[in-house]
């Protein structure tokens, strides 16, 4: 990391932060209605419906556990980790949603969240790299990783 | 690069996150047993507007659960009359029109009625078909969709 460490340390502290909240807060909002949160899966038209249910009720507490690890310390690397490969993965089902046409909504954050696929599809690939960001840091052996 | 203890730390840590977030799952699917079942088939019963339930290249089997008096007096073309109250008798007229693969479209009067979700959960729950669909707006959409 070039330039200023230390300005780059607050930015990662703080990117790292909202991050692991966005995680904790998705996953409560899906937690609350699991029942939506299976519909909204299914409407990708990408798994048996057997999947769903199991995977309707798991995902939701991965993002808070890799959300409150990433945000608190234990465990950051392998929640950047995971969360980075949520991403990767629901930007694929994003994309084949989109690329197939499909008028669904992206299901991201319950119910209320009503943006189109476009937007929701370019949300996750920021997050994507951001994320991105945050685990090569963390990654690093010698870059402080802790408070600035 | 990052050394391989790096990559091995990370790895151990996701299996941990991972297995973590099953222990809250399988204790809220066990919390509820008994109700799950019937839950979450209401729950992945999935709607299509009409657009959506007649895009091009569908098969399309079209339910109609209306009473039999609207269902004599006018329906979708093609539709096949089935609710509850006459499951037994109509049943096995279903069952010679269904294909694997067809798209089961269940549709009631208009967007308040229930009968529709009753009988594609009955479907999906009963006869393992896969998914069944749900007419948004049900006989009042289709109508005002055929309307030039």
């Amino acid at each position: 990391m070039a330039g200023c460490p230390k300005a780059m340390n607050l930015a990662a502290f703080f990117i790292r932060i909202l991050v692991g909240a966005l995680f904790v807060y998705a996953g409560s909002l899906k937690l609350i209605n699991p029942g939506q949160f299976a519909t909204d899966i299914d409407h990708y038209r990408l798994l048996p419906y057997f999947m769903i249910p199991p995977l309707a009720s798991y995902l939701p507490w991965l993002e808070i556990i890799s959300g409150t690890a990433v945000i608190l310390g234990p465990g950051r690397r392998g929640g950047l980790a995971l969360l980075l490969t949520l991403s990767l993965v629901f930007a694929a089902a994003l994309g084949s949603a989109w690329a197939r046409h499909l008028n669904i909504s992206c299901g991201c954050f319950g119910s209320m969240d009503t943006h189109s696929l476009g937007i929701s599809l370019v949300r996750d690939i920021l997050l994507c790299l951001a994320l991105l960001w945050l685990f090569l840091r963390s990654a690093e052996p010698e870059a402080p990783v802790s408070h600035p | 690069m990052m050394p391989v203890s790096i990559w091995k730390k990370c790895a151990r840590e996701a299996v941990a996150i991972l297995c973590l977030a099953l222990v809250p799952t399988v204790a809220m699917a066990w919390i509820h047993r008994g109700e799950s079942k019937s839950a979450w088939n209401r729950a992945v019963i999935a709607e299509l507007s009409v657009g959506e339930a007649g895009a091009p290249g569908a098969i399309v089997l079209w339910v109609d659960a209306r009473p039999e008096a609207d269902f004599s007096r006018q329906h979708v073309p093609g539709a096949l009359s089935l609710d509850e109250e006459h499951w037994e008798a109509l049943l096995p007229g279903f069952m010679a029109a269904w294909r694997p693969g067809a798209r089961v479209v269940v549709y009631c009067g208009d967007q308040q009625c229930d009968r529709s979700r009753e009988v594609a959960e009955r479907l999906q729950r009963e006869l393992q078909i896969g998914p069944v669909y749900v007419l948004k707006g049900g006989w009042a959409a289709w109508l005002g969709a055929q309307k030039p």
